[in-house]
């Protein structure tokens, strides 16, 4: 009896017996072998991206003079996405810990990818789209990461073990060659929009992303070049302003890149900003008409009235009544009514279920290349080329075209037209910084809080905190996650955190 | 009826064997396994007494039965009339028996009671009834004194029928000591084949009358029993000498038992004959405070869970810190919440490596060993025991919240200090005195514990069986808790030959329990934490509306919208589920003389099913109902085999002892799980996941499998030197293949001084030196860690959903085992014969390759790797000193002390700057931090330095950007006149305590007994987490009474502990780990006061023993901890990972309760 139990286990190999492999995972050894496998890692690389812009615009937009936020006195929860909007940044916050975490899994899974791709026995023009697509991604990334936190460690291996785990900040120099090298590899390798599968990078976004790297580092002639290859690529403005951003039409002939999002699935891959952006109601039914329906944790990202007034037009300009809804009513925020309360109107679509949406977050569209073109021939002198571009978009706004009279002026016009055609779609913070503007204008409005609260959405005797407001060039760039500071000592904080 | 007469004749002996004080009955001792000699004693020592007592009265009816030698009568001279036509011999014995004083002894086998007799006689003598009968059945009869033997007719001649043999009792008297020359109370002494015995004095002294030529049997549990025939003496005096077998306590240990006496390793055990007198739901309960070395804390009172054991202050800092616990040799999965108490024999502890290192990678945080009641030969024996307790809140416990009046005070100052209107409803403070709503008394109720047992034990030598029946119910002290179990055991054993045994264990188990979410913060998961929540809800509203129905909110003007917490206790469905099954297979095969063979197979399955339902009528904190009803639905199952090849060779020579064991062994485990996540229900109506409108799944599969090797020597010559030396080889599936076979050795030494002829120092009558050194390992890491492995990671390309892969881990090919090198020297002594016995041990356990999934940075991609990162040394110092202070026939005391002085230390780590931050995460900022040359987890934070007083204080001190004046105020600590974080951080206190300890005193006065346990730390620190939300300055939750002690303006500075309310100031004070959240946890706990009494039952012919004891369970606490237990950790208690960590949780009940324990 135990000569035969014995024997039993001497037969098998004891190393088979003790190899044992997760069944609800795959290791990376059974892993990047068929091309499936390779379509499978890159969808892995957009996954973050679901994430980043369901909470893009705490970074973009909140900080910026386009939308404030109401302050509940008793709800504190929300203090480090308010610390955004009043310049009270703490090393610590989540919001920023979070997009540098999910910003470098992208850079990691396309990292991966590129370690493979060029070995992988797959079919070269699979090989070229999905190299084309990592390195986009990389490019993206990067890009994002270097505007919002300035140099930061450059991976371009996934490390091995711990202590490759480990690299110090590189110069925004060095993160701008490595983004720009990408972002040229990748326009050779990406199809047009036409062929590739939609929602995926193609070669209209690799063009506008280079052009938009090249428009931040102000280098307007090789934005001029680059985004001029956009004009060619078969992209047009829609005629009506509010369809562009209608779930049934993605994909459109404006849309050149956005973050795909669906609802209705079990899968969490609808997206939630909707509801930051609605007022914060009992019962957000009475303006989305969804139900079953409970309290959201809304009023974030609430227009300010700076913004209502930049609108030149708010009855010929379609694009006020597509963006911004007014809410009456009450308001369990203590201390709070909504009267004639402006809110996000641009994403409020029919969808199914509360809290799930299925809107898309649009990253380049068409009118951004012309705004973005303007803007490079006008900083280069070329106004008159300029206008026109500009003018494109006004007209299909419903305003009236605007002529050339001076390059402060035409620089003026566009930063105001950008504003408005992109209101919360997260380009306005970048816009100022860009025309080096963000301190300015950010101390100024700050101002107009501290000195009128009640028009900033705060309840009565309340205001924003000491401290709030005080705009400095430091504050143009984010503090450097604090955890990774304390992980990795190599890391020096920014200035000024 | 054959069984009967025999058994009834020996009735009085019976009692004595069925007592357990028998030293003839070997299996029993066997298994007779307990903490140390002395409080065996005591045990046996009580129980004698209470043996005495019974002997006692048996005699007063002896004696009123026989009314002494004088009045002795002879069978001629007693007339009896009977009419029997045609009836058994047995009626005939019945009928003279009850008609007269005279006793009838026979062999039954050589007697057929059966057979015919006739007598219908009238008033003659008994000598001629018997006679007659003697005719008719070929019996003989002898009287000798009031007793007639029957025997069998040896040839034909009649005259002998009938003999009468009247002997003369004799007085004996006479003193029983010990080899000490002690005198030993309670020993038995009785004439072999007679209703006649006594049992000696407090002197040693006896008295005895007995017949002319009788033979006295001089017997005590631990001692020779020794028979002496009287001869035509009167005076006998007998030494009796100690039975070593029997005092050599067995323990069990890994693959096998030991005698405490030649143990050279750390091993502690209790049987569970020594813990029954508490009536008590889990196991941990009654081992607290009992076991040296052994801390067992109650972290949560929810019914049925919350045990936590931590064997010499064990800590790892990821790899978890719970002991390996072992079942009839079968190392389960599970813990032990829901094992029937009453199932257990006894409980072994292994301490050290020479004990531990035969479960090899698993030993390293200690082994429980526990061994189920087991099937023995012998008469059956019934046992029912049944309990029935009351359970309340400990309501001097609760922290201190604010009442109605205070509420509204504070809420009012609040408005006033932010220049906001005062809502109406906080504007007349004083119009809430004597109102107002207790949250937490809301929601407790009344508990209840009911508990019922029945053991049946016997069988034949061929056959043998124990059987436990269980059933035990909670209610909760929170509306709506509860748990149940229906447990069976069945342990039975086949002597299929002399050399083959075969031995087979079922254990089914069905346990329940309703214990939705109640620990922890008050913001948490998918229902919130209630215990918490309802702490922190208004007190200005009631759970019930002006027509008493159930409110769906308890929110006011100033707070969050919240659910009615009683409401969310009595509508939310929680239903978890549990079966579970345990089995083992053993055959034992003896090859040769000494040498056995045995293989066991064993199995552990478990199936789980957790249903939860939460209506829209329950909500959470911020989450006001309606909200939209949401549920889950998880299906696990594991199946946990094991199969165990020994070999043992036993083999004595001259005074060497050998006994060697060499095994092989094969281990998996499978686990499986289910979850269903359902959300957006359309209404309340079906409950079933499948009528919510969106539904996702998830599962989960983990699998391991373990190979190893054993073997082990122990040897000993002539009891007094002792070696043992035991090797395990691992092989896991749970490491890379570089590292997949670990090796752990181990050898012990012990020297029993005081048996060496030199030792005669009277007064120590044992004297053991012992010492041991081994490795043992820790593999309780993650099943699949030291792989990359990529995981489900989705996406949407424009209207199609897409499923990817993304790499989630980055495994480290190098992982290996976390080798524990551990070193242990103690002592065992016995003084002043055996009045006192002290154990003392010294360890030092060092702790390398420590697994730990250290932080990476996250620009890297990922967020941690688990990977060996350094060494951790521990050790310290425990003594156990047990004593037995009063022994009078009367009345016992015993007290037993044991403490433990455990230390921890970081030695090195080779993350950067050999240090890491752990525990739990506040807006970025860890809780604990371990550094090299330091204790384990100290608390990290800043240092409070009272409160910016008024603006002079403000103006001359460092500040935060957010400071104000009435802001808390912290210490600048790097001196740089800011306060910045964590660059002010320190450490800000030690969660290990300098010392823990146990004090357990059991007193007895005749048949009545009593048991106090005391439990204590001393030096501990704890993090109140709670304050969290009990201290939440800006008015959203009701607080802390103390909190009306803030800052109030530079006039009314407070105490300077809290800050002022002023709006969007709170959040440092707050969200910051600082020195005011660390709290001293040092507590005395009378944990236990129990008390029993035993009825005689001596008379009674059902019923052996009957015991009614009472118990009261967490009688009182004395602590200056503030928060509701000291004991409690919310999260993962004794792992090093965030040691002593309060976040609230479950009250620990205080339970009355009433027993009866029967035994047939």
């Amino acid at each position: 009896m135990i000569i035969l139990v014995v024997m039993m286990f001497f037969l098998n190999s004891c190393n088979e017996f003790l190899d044992i492999t997760p069944e609800t995972s795959v290791t990376s050894d059974e892993f990047f072998v068929t091309l499936k496998d390779y379509e499978q890692a890159v969808i892995g690389a957009y996954e973050p991206l679901q994430s980043i812009y369901n909470m893009d615009w705490i970074l973009n937009e909140l900080v910026s003079d386009n939308t404030y936020f109401v302050f509940n006195v008793g709800q504190r929860g929300p203090k480090p996405m308010e610390d955004f909007a009043t310049f009270t940044l703490e090393t610590n916050n989540v919001h920023l810990s979070n997009q540098w975490t999910w910003y470098y899994r992208v850079i990691s899974r396309a990292n991966q990818i590129l370690a493979r791709i060029d070995d992988a026995q797959i079919s070269e023009s699979d090989k070229e789209n999905i190299k084309g697509q990592a390195l986009f991604l990389r490019g993206f990334s990067y890009f994002e990461l270097v505007k919002k936190f300035g140099g930061v460690p450059l991976f371009t291996n996934v490390p091995e073990a711990y202590s490759g785990a480990f690299l110090p900040r590189s110069s925004t120099d060095e993160l701008y060659i490595q983004i720009i090298s990408d972002l040229n590899l990748a326009k050779d390798l990406l199809p047009l929009k036409n062929n590739q599968t939609l929602g995926k990078a193609n070669l209209g976004a690799a063009y506008t992303l280079l052009g938009t790297v090249y428009l931040t580092q102000r280098k307007w002639n090789e934005a001029e070049t680059t985004l001029k290859e956009v004009l060619n690529m078969g992209y047009s403005l829609l005629p009506s302003y509010g369809d562009i951003f209608m779930p049934s039409n993605k994909g459109n002939d404006e849309m050149i890149f956005e973050i795909s999002y669906l609802d209705g699935t079990p899968f969490n891959v609808g997206s939630t900003f909707l509801y930051s952006f609605l007022p914060t109601l009992p019962d957000p039914s009475i303006i989305t008409g969804v139900s079953p329906a409970s309290q959201n944790s809304g009023s974030f990202n609430v227009p300010t009235p700076d913004l209502l007034l930049a609108y030149e037009d708010k009855v010929l300009d379609q694009r006020f009544s597509a963006s911004i809804g007014f809410h009456t009513g009450p308001s369990p925020v203590v201390g709070f009514t909504y009267n004639n309360f402006p809110y996000i109107k641009k994403y409020l679509q029919p969808h199914a279920r509360y809290g799930e949406t299925n809107n898309n977050w649009p990253i380049f569209r068409f009118s951004d290349v012309l705004l973005m073109l303007a803007e490079s021939l006008n900083e280069q002198g070329k106004g008159s080329e300029a206008v026109q571009y500009l003018n494109l978009v006004r007209s299909r706004a419903g305003l009236s075209n605007i002529l050339y009279i001076s390059q402060v002026g035409m620089k003026e016009s566009i930063l105001n037209e950008r504003r408005i055609e992109f209101a919360f779609e997260n380009k306005r913070w970048q816009d100022l910084i860009r025309a080096g503007k963000a301190v300015s204008v950010m101390n100024e409005f700050g101002q107009k809080v501290i000195n009128n609260p009640v028009n900033y959405y705060y309840p009565q005797n309340t205001g924003p905190l000491s401290g709030s407001f005080s705009v400095s060039e430091s504050n143009l760039i984010y503090p450097i996650p604090i955890r990774d500071i304390i992980v990795n000592p190599d890391l020096v904080q920014n200035p000024g955190y | 009826m054959a069984e009967q007469a025999p058994a009834r004749m020996n009735a009085s002996f019976k009692l004595e064997s069925d007592g357990g004080i028998s030293p003839s009955i070997s299996p029993l001792k066997l298994f007779k396994v307990m903490e140390n000699n002395l409080r065996r004693q005591l045990i046996m020592l009580s129980k004698r007494l209470i043996f005495a007592f019974l002997v006692q009265l048996f005699l007063c009816t002896v004696l009123l039965a026989n009314t002494g030698n004088a009045q002795l009568k002879n069978i001629e001279k007693v007339k009896i009339s009977m009419n029997l036509q045609e009836k058994s011999l047995a009626q005939f014995f019945k009928q003279v028996e009850s008609k007269t004083d005279f006793k009838f002894t026979y062999t039954d086998n050589l007697v057929d009671l059966k057979q015919p007799v006739t007598v219908v006689e009238n008033d003659k003598s008994l000598y001629d009834v018997l006679v007659a009968v003697s005719r008719q059945t070929n019996l003989r009869f002898a009287q000798i004194n009031e007793n007639i033997h029957v025997k069998g007719k040896e040839g034909s001649s009649e005259e002998n029928t009938v003999s009468i043999v009247i002997k003369a009792d004799i007085n004996v008297t006479g003193r029983v000591i010990d080899e000490g020359g002690e005198p030993i109370p309670g020993v038995t002494v009785s004439v072999p084949g007679a209703s006649t015995g006594t049992a000696t004095d407090l002197d040693g002294k006896y008295s005895l009358s007995v017949p002319e030529g009788s033979t006295l049997v001089f017997s005590f549990i631990g001692f020779v029993a020794q028979t002496i025939a009287i001869g035509d003496r009167s005076v006998i005096d007998v030494t009796l000498s100690e039975d070593m077998a029997s005092l050599d306590e067995v323990v069990v240990v890994g693959y096998g038992t030991q005698s405490t006496r030649n143990a050279s390793s750390s091993v502690e055990s209790v049987s569970f004959e020594d813990l029954t007198k508490a009536p008590v739901s889990q196991i941990g309960q009654m081992l607290q405070g009992k076991i040296l070395g052994v801390r067992v804390n109650q972290t949560t009172g929810r019914p049925g869970e919350g045990m936590k054991f931590q064997i010499r202050g064990s800590a790892s800092i990821s790899a978890g810190s719970d002991p390996l616990y072992v079942i009839d040799g079968m190392p389960v999965s599970g813990g032990l919440n829901n094992l029937n108490p009453a199932e257990i024999e006894t409980i072994s502890v292994l301490k050290d490596a020479a004990a531990t290192s035969l479960y090899g990678s698993r030993g390293a945080n200690g082994v429980v060993i526990i061994q189920t009641k087991s099937a023995r030969p012998g008469a059956m024996q019934i046992e029912f025991d049944t309990f029935f307790g009351i359970e309340s809140v400990p309501k001097e416990r609760n922290l201190k919240m604010m009442d109605a009046v205070q509420y509204a005070q504070f809420q009012k100052e609040i408005a006033e200090l932010n220049n906001r209107p005062v809502n109406p409803m906080f504007q007349n403070p004083d119009s809430y005195a004597d109102s107002g709503t207790n949250w937490s008394d809301e929601i407790s109720r009344r508990g209840s514990i009911q508990s019922y047992n029945l053991t049946l034990r016997g069988g034949a030598e061929r056959f043998k069986t124990a059987v436990t029946a269980g059933y035990f119910n909670q209610d909760g002290v929170i509306i709506g808790t509860g748990y149940e179990r229906y447990s069976l055991r069945f342990n039975t054993g086949f002597q299929a030959s002399d050399k083959l045994k075969i031995s087979f264990n079922l254990a089914p188990t069905y346990a329940t329990n309703t214990n939705f979410s109640s620990d922890g913060n008050p913001y948490g998961a998918a229902g919130g934490n209630i215990v918490s929540s309802a702490l922190i809800t208004t007190p200005l509203v009631g759970p019930y509306d002006e027509d008493g129905n159930l409110r769906l909110t308890a929110s006011d003007p100033a707070t969050f919208g919240n659910p009615n917490w009683l409401r969310v206790a009595k509508d939310r469905v929680y239903e978890n589920e549990n079966l579970s099954l345990l089995s083992n297979l053993i055959i034992e095969y003896e090859i040769i003389n000494g040498l056995k063979a045995k293989v066991s197979a064993n199995i552990e399955l478990n199936q789980n099913k957790i249903f939860q339902f939460n209506p829209s009528t329950a909500g959470r904190l911020f989450l006001p109902p309606p909200v939209i009803p949401f549920g889950s639905e998880q299906n696990s199952n594991l199946n946990n085999w094991l199969i165990e090849n020994t070999l043992d060779y036993n083999k004595e020579v001259n005074g060497h002892k050998f006994d060697a064991l060499i095994g092989f062994t094969s281990q998996k485990s499978r686990y499986e799980s289910t979850f269903i996540n359902a959300r957006n229900y359309p209404d309340d109506k079906i409950q079933a996941v499948s009528a919510a409108s969106q539904l996702s799944v998830t599962n989960d599969i983990q699998e391991w499998s373990l190979l190893s090797y054993l073997a082990r020597v122990n040897y000993n010559y002539k009891n007094k030197y002792l070696f043992t030396g035991a090797i395990r080889r691992d092989g896991s599936s749970r490491f890379g293949s570089q590292n997949r076979w670990g090796n752990f050795p181990s050898v012990s030494l012990g020297w029993v001084v005081s048996e060496e002829d030199f030792w005669n120092i009277d007064a120590v009558s044992f004297f053991k030196i012992r010492a041991s050194y081994g490795i043992v390992g820790n593999f309780n890491i993650g099943n699949y860690s030291f792989r990359n492995s990529l995981s489900p990671s989705n996406y949407v390309f424009g209207n199609s959903f897409v499923q990817g892969r993304g790499l989630s881990n980055i495994g480290d090919q190098q992982l290996g085992w976390e080798k524990n090198k551990q070193f242990n020297i103690g002592a065992d002594l016995t003084l002043f014969n055996d009045k006192v016995k002290i154990t003392y041990n010294y360890y030092t356990k060092l702790a390398s390759d420590l697994l730990y999934n250290v932080e990476l940075p996250l620009s890297s991609g990922f967020n941690s790797l688990q990977t060996n990162i350094g060494e951790l040394k521990f050790w310290g110092h425990e003594i156990g000193v047990s004593t037995f202070i009063i022994n009078n026939d009367r009345f016992s005391w015993n007290s037993n002390f044991n403490i433990s002085f455990d230390r921890n230390k970081t030695i090195s780590l080779s993350t950067v700057d050999g240090v890491f931050f752990h525990g739990m995460s506040s807006y970025g900022f860890r809780s604990h931090k371990t550094e090299v040359g330091k204790p384990l987890g100290l608390f990290y934070g800043a240092i409070q330095d009272g409160v910016y007083i008024n603006q002079q204080d403000f103006d001359n001190s460092p500040k935060h950007s957010s400071s104000q004046v009435g802001t808390i105020k912290f210490k600048d600590l790097n001196g740089d006149g800011q306060i910045t974080f964590p660059a002010d951080y320190t450490e800000i206190g030690n969660p290990w305590p300098k010392y823990t300890f146990g004090f357990t005193n059991e007193f007895s006065f005749n048949n009545f007994d009593l048991s106090i346990v005391l439990v204590g730390s001393y030096g501990n620190k704890i993090l109140t987490h709670y304050d969290n939300w009990v201290t939440n300055l800006d008015g959203v939750f009701n607080v802390l009474e103390e909190v009306k002690d803030r800052w109030k303006s530079p006039e009314d500075p407070g105490k300077g502990l809290y800050g002022s309310t002023q709006a969007g100031t709170t959040f440092l004070e707050r969200d910051r780990w600082h020195s005011r959240f660390i709290k001293d946890g040092s507590y005395i706990s009378v944990r236990t006061i129990s008390s029993g009494y035993n009825f005689p039952m001596d008379q009674n012919k059902f019923i052996n023993n009957l015991r009614v004891y009472s118990s009261i369970q967490n009688v009182f606490l004395f602590t200056k901890y503030p928060g509701t237990n000291p004991e409690v950790n919310t999260r993962n208690s004794g792992s090093g990972i965030n040691p002593g960590v309060d976040e609230n949780s479950y009250p620990v009940p205080r339970t009355i309760s009433l027993g009866v324990n029967l035994t047939f």
